[in-house]
């Protein structure tokens, strides 16, 4: 029983932890929510839990939203900053796409981090975000249009200061 | 797939790998609550204190490891962590805008240094254009009054007279134009500034231009009044756009050259500590401790350090990377600290390279230096400090005047410690009296001559009985080549 959960834990806790601080942009919020999610799971018995990493995404992505309602700071740092040494751009761009993903709305950046970093079909993003089917497509091209919209502001004013 | 969506697919792709390069910290499953969650749902209160309990313990021990005191290391003192809530609950009094109050970081003065940031609850619209967001933010700072803002801070912003009702954009009758970096915010005030005299013009300007400029991507503001190219504060004419270091108070700029000092570069664990107004008003201290283990090493540490305006991903402007070879500290996760200058510490780790790097997240680009100490070995970075006693090569941190009878009327000592990289080590000062005249002089040493890490003092100058009242203790370096002022700090003394 333990070992199924550390097993459980170990490989779907630094993903979740990732994921929950590209949505929520808090680190402490983050893991928080993560380890509330794995608490949930647990209570709730991990043979009751068809796909247990979007279930564990979205439990964590409302714990996420609820504390943020609680304390929403206007700016957050993301954890440690990679390293730059492996090339300033891809670095900047890297943060420019993780910035630009923090304007977007909530609900559009929980939809975008499911499906790209998560990899949930269509119809796991309906089912556990509660949407109809047939709109996460669009919402999620709307949210992509959106980001390529932000990125690209980035790389111009980065370039107008060099 | 459509084109479309396989362009979607490329962005989504690039986004997955930028998410997956976030540094987490991964809590161990022995110390996750699941590990010590209880299997059965009856005793659900239990669960939810030692869930509790579990993360107040993981509170404390991040608290303590960031406020453990260092020993043998004088001067940094335990820094309480940044407080989690902001520090007013009340929201400002006459606020026009129907948004919910979050808390907002702004600016306040405080008397002869830059300005001090804080958390306080404002109005600011979500998801709101940034033209918006700067002046719901100014129309905030208006409505705290005192006890809602940073201790030791004041308001000039609360003096300005809101203009009469139906004025045009917002409540502080402002409009803000953004072209690049440049915020042009236009004020249409009736009857005017409200505030006298040269320090409170100054203060009320430094206030809104940091204000204005902590909206991500604006670095300069371009304050107005309206129907004029320019802004006339008091005595103060306003008539270009002006950086955060153009009205921080120091009178020179922080090196942005990069600071290589060679050194050995032995296998070391770090650790660092930090403390923000504790050692001088303004000033912030990083250090980090070496940790040569068996080897003993006791040379100078190899290590690097630059200052470069920050992206726009992080809060702050300013950013100041240290990286050290052969250096690992197990720490993974950043740090919010929220007290200016000092917004956060990152602590990061190349993967090609087995250096390790801290990054210090600033509000500006103020001057910094670096110090070496030993035993154990530190790099001391030291960011800002009070503009007045701080030059390019001078920098004062405490004076303290110390008397064995009141009014040293019999012998009198002034307590003097700082930091300095002056020619050969020797730092020339002399007292003047109220009315400018020198009453005593004298030069000490430093504990190093003109390098590129500073020099350390911490000294004892005699002033002469029967000295009272106002006075000012002036520190420079003499050139070396004709003997003239270089690096003039000056400090005010009272003596009573």
């Amino acid at each position: 029983m333990t070992d199924r959960w550390r097993e459980v834990y170990e490989r779907e806790y630094p993903r979740l932890v990732r994921a929950l601080l590209a949505i929520g942009r808090d680190p402490a919020a983050a893991e928080d929510a993560a380890q509330e999610a794995f608490v949930k799971a647990h209570r709730t018995g991990l043979d009751n839990i068809e796909k247990l990493p979007g279930w564990l995404l979205v439990v964590g992505t409302r714990e996420v939203f609820r504390r943020a309602k609680r304390a929403r700071r206007e700016d957050e740092v993301w954890a440690s900053l990679p390293p730059r040494d492996d090339g300033f751009d891809t670095t900047a761009d890297r943060i420019d796409l993780l910035a630009a993903l923090g304007e977007l709305p909530d609900r559009q950046r929980a939809i975008v981090v499911a499906r790209y970093y998560y990899g949930l079909s269509y119809d796991e993003i309906a089912d556990h975000f509660d949407i109809k089917s047939g709109t996460v497509g669009a919402t999620l091209h709307q949210a992509i249009e959106r980001l390529r919209q932000i990125q690209l502001a980035g790389r111009l004013a980065r370039g107008a200061m060099r | 797939m459509t084109e479309e969506r396989r362009d979607d697919e490329i962005i989504g792709r690039a986004l997955s790998r930028a998410i997956e390069t976030i540094d987490v910290n991964q809590t161990p499953y022995e110390r996750s609550r699941v590990a010590t969650a209880p299997v059965r749902r009856s005793i659900f209160g239990v669960w939810q204190i030692a869930t509790a309990a579990t993360a107040i313990v993981l509170a404390l021990a991040i608290g303590s490891w960031l406020t453990r005191p260092t020993d043998g290391q004088p001067g940094v003192a335990a820094s309480p962590s940044a407080p989690a809530s902001p520090i007013s609950s009340v929201a400002p009094t006459a606020s026009a805008v129907q948004a919910p109050t979050v808390p907002t970081w702004l600016y306040f003065a405080r008397d002869g240094l830059p300005p001090i940031g804080g958390f306080v609850n404002a109005n600011i619209p979500p998801n709101s254009r940034p033209e918006s967001r700067i002046d719901s933010r100014i129309s905030a700072l208006a409505g705290f009054a005192s006890g809602q803002i940073p201790a030791g801070a004041t308001n000039p912003m609360s003096l300005v007279a809101r203009p009469a009702a139906g004025a045009t954009q917002s409540s502080m009758g402002m409009s803000v134009r953004i072209q690049g970096d440049l915020a042009t915010v236009e004020f249409d005030l009736n009857p005017g500034w409200g505030v006298r005299g040269a320090a409170q013009s100054q203060a009320l300007l430094q206030q809104l231009v940091y204000t204005i400029t902590e909206e991500p991507g604006i670095r300069r503001a371009l304050i107005t009044e309206k129907g004029k190219p320019n802004a006339v504060i008091d005595q103060l004419v306003v008539d270009k756009p002006l950086s955060r270091e153009d009205v921080s108070g120091f009178t020179s700029r922080a090196s942005v050259d990069p600071l290589q000092i060679g050194g050995a570069s032995t296998t070391a664990k770090l650790s660092t500590n930090y403390s923000v107004d504790s050692l001088a008003p303004g000033l912030a201290r990083f250090v980090i401790t070496f940790d040569y283990g068996t080897s003993g090493a006791t040379t100078d540490p190899q290590f690097s350090a630059s200052l470069f305006p920050s992206t726009n991903a992080t809060t702050g402007k300013a950013e100041l990377e240290i990286t050290i070879p052969n250096g690992s500290d197990t720490t993974t996760t950043a740090t919010q600290v929220d007290r200016s200058p000092l917004r956060w510490i990152a602590v990061g780790k190349s993967n090609s390279s087995s250096s390790q790097t801290y990054r210090l997240g600033l509000d500006d680009q103020r001057p910094w230096r670096a110090i070496v100490l030993s035993n154990p070995t530190r790099i001391v970075i030291d960011i800002g400090g009070t503009p007045s006693s701080v030059s390019d090569r001078i920098a004062v941190y405490r004076a303290q005047v110390f008397m064995a009878t009141p009014a040293c009327s019999t012998t009198c000592d002034l307590q003097l410690s700082g930091a300095a990289r002056v020619f050969e080590a020797n730092v020339v000062w002399r007292v003047k009296d109220s009315a400018g005249k020198v009453i005593a002089n004298g030069h000490f040493l430093t504990s190093l001559g003109t390098s590129a890490v500073w020099g350390t003092f911490d000294t004892s100058i005699q002033l002469p009985s029967g000295l009272t009242g106002n006075a000012t203790l002036e520190l420079y370096e003499a050139s070396p080549k004709d003997g003239s002022e270089q690096g003039l700090v000056q400090v005010p003394l009272l003596i009573r």
